[in-house]
């Protein structure tokens, strides 16, 4: 049996959209809950945390499908986990020397990050079956769907536990933070609230495809 | 009649062809990190050691950043031994004079186990009025909007504690004698008792206890070498300008 190179479909949009909307790691693929949950207790944290993993997916993705051919399947998970832990250092000591501050925030889940399956995932699943180029394109969709997820928590957590938007005020003396936005049941209430949202609109899409289905198939 | 049956399972590599990669792939690791650790660790270094400088001046009050001095110092019962600016995050005792050339305070740590995580202060002893002068929060991971380091800060009622908590020695400069003590919010009677926070007392009563502990060690070691504290060293006297540079 000679070898036959498998056909990969060409980068369209839905290559990097898809990261952002359908499938979405937050809010529809459910991945990476434990930062999500832990640091979006403020918008600034949720950007540091995204940006962070943003890179560390771009990272891995590119060295991932560049070694593809070469990278044997029984020590692939061993291989990949070196990688994204690299990349992981990198950002660690980056965010470290950018902001103090941020870094002591954010805490040890920049270097749990290295844990976090959306990047796991698209290096088994997508890095190491497409070309460069392509991995990359999806990588940067998934990390801006995941950094999207965060600041949509993030945000609402903050104005709300907070009454500050990227610590500028929004109300005057008189509001009384919701302190429990802040807190970790606050992350649940408010991813609970964007999952309820996120399904609602799923639902509606579904439901508007079947009626126009319909209307065609419909006699007459 | 005979049926060739195919495993579905790849054939094994060799060996050397695994060890090849990872050697690779760990060649590159070992690489990357050295080269973002030889580049970034001056800055953090650097970072660290601006946010020290601001605290310190943050807890002496009536200093001008600007002309005044910070000298580090390592201080235990074996002696006092001076740090230079690369070793000061080892220093426990901070020196700080003012333009003049007059020490104005002395700013040391504090730490103690708080509902998280251990809460560590910073804060500025005045040896004339054996006082505390002032505090700030290095850290506190406590509940966030509680006992977070922002919050405490932004308690004015709580930090006005620390403006003037008595730490006076005993007669023989050996031990303290009204260690601080944390109190429920509102019943603060005595000027080396701490006022609570309400809803933060764990945080609080770490505060405390962080000052208790380093006062109780540190302060009759400082009434032993407040002398040589006292005095700026020559090399340090006019340069002001120094600290304005970082």
């Amino acid at each position: 049996m000679t070898y036959q190179p498998r056909k990969q479909k060409p980068i369209t949009p839905d290559t990097f959209l898809r990261g952002i909307w359908r499938e979405n790691p937050v809010f529809v693929m459910l991945l990476g809950l434990c930062p999500t949950l832990a640091v979006t207790n403020s918008t600034i944290n949720a950007i540091g945390m995204g940006l962070a993993t943003t890179f560390v997916l771009l990272g891995s993705s590119l060295l991932v499908s560049l070694l593809r051919n070469l990278i044997p399947k029984q020590v692939r998970i061993a291989s990949y986990i070196v990688i994204i832990a690299t990349f992981v250092t990198i950002v660690d000591y980056a965010i470290h020397a950018l902001s103090l501050e941020l870094y002591n925030a954010l805490g040890a889940f920049i270097q749990l990050i290295v844990a976090n399956c959306v990047i796991l995932g698209r290096a088994e699943s997508y890095a190491s079956k497409n070309r460069i180029t392509k991995s990359l394109v999806n990588a940067l969709g998934m990390g801006v769907g995941f950094t999207f997820a965060l600041l949509c928590l993030g945000s609402v957590r903050e104005i709300l536990g907070s009454g500050t938007l990227l610590g500028f005020p929004l109300f005057g003396d008189s509001f009384q933070p919701w302190v429990v936005m802040i807190l970790p049941p606050g992350g649940f209430f408010v991813t609970g609230a964007w999952l309820l949202l996120f399904s609602w609109l799923q639902e509606r899409r579904q439901r508007k495809a079947a009626k126009e289905e319909e209307a065609i198939h419909a006699p007459g | 009649m005979t049926m060739e049956v195919k495993s579905p399972v790849p054939p094994m590599p060799s060996s050397m062809a695994m060890i090849r990669v990872l050697a690779l792939i760990a060649l590159f690791a070992g690489l990357s990190v050295v080269l973002v650790v030889h580049f970034t660790d001056p800055v953090i270094r650097e970072k660290e050691l601006q946010a020290l400088e601001q605290a310190v001046f943050k807890v002496i009050p009536g200093v001008e950043p600007e002309s005044a001095v910070r000298i580090s110092y390592s201080l235990n019962a074996k002696g006092l031994v001076r740090l230079e600016d690369d070793a000061a995050g080892a220093a426990n005792l901070f020196a700080v004079f003012d333009g003049s050339g007059k020490l104005a305070g002395i700013a040391l740590q504090g730490a103690a186990q708080g509902y998280q995580d251990v809460v560590r202060t910073l804060y500025g002893y005045d040896p004339e009025c054996e006082c505390i002068i002032g505090l700030t929060i290095m850290k506190s991971t406590d509940t966030p909007g509680m006992g977070d380091k922002h919050t405490v800060e932004a308690n004015h009622a709580f930090m006005d504690n620390f403006r003037h908590l008595s730490v006076k020695l005993t007669a023989d400069k050996g031990s303290v004698a009204h260690p601080v003590e944390t109190v429920k919010h509102g019943t603060k009677t005595e000027e080396w008792q701490v006022d609570a926070i309400s809803g933060a007392t764990i945080t609080s009563r770490a505060i405390g206890k962080g000052l208790r502990q380093s006062t109780g060690e540190l302060l009759p070691l400082i009434a032993r070498h407040l002398q040589e504290i006292s005095k700026i060293p020559r090399n340090k006297e006019k340069s002001g300008t120094e600290v304005k540079k970082r």
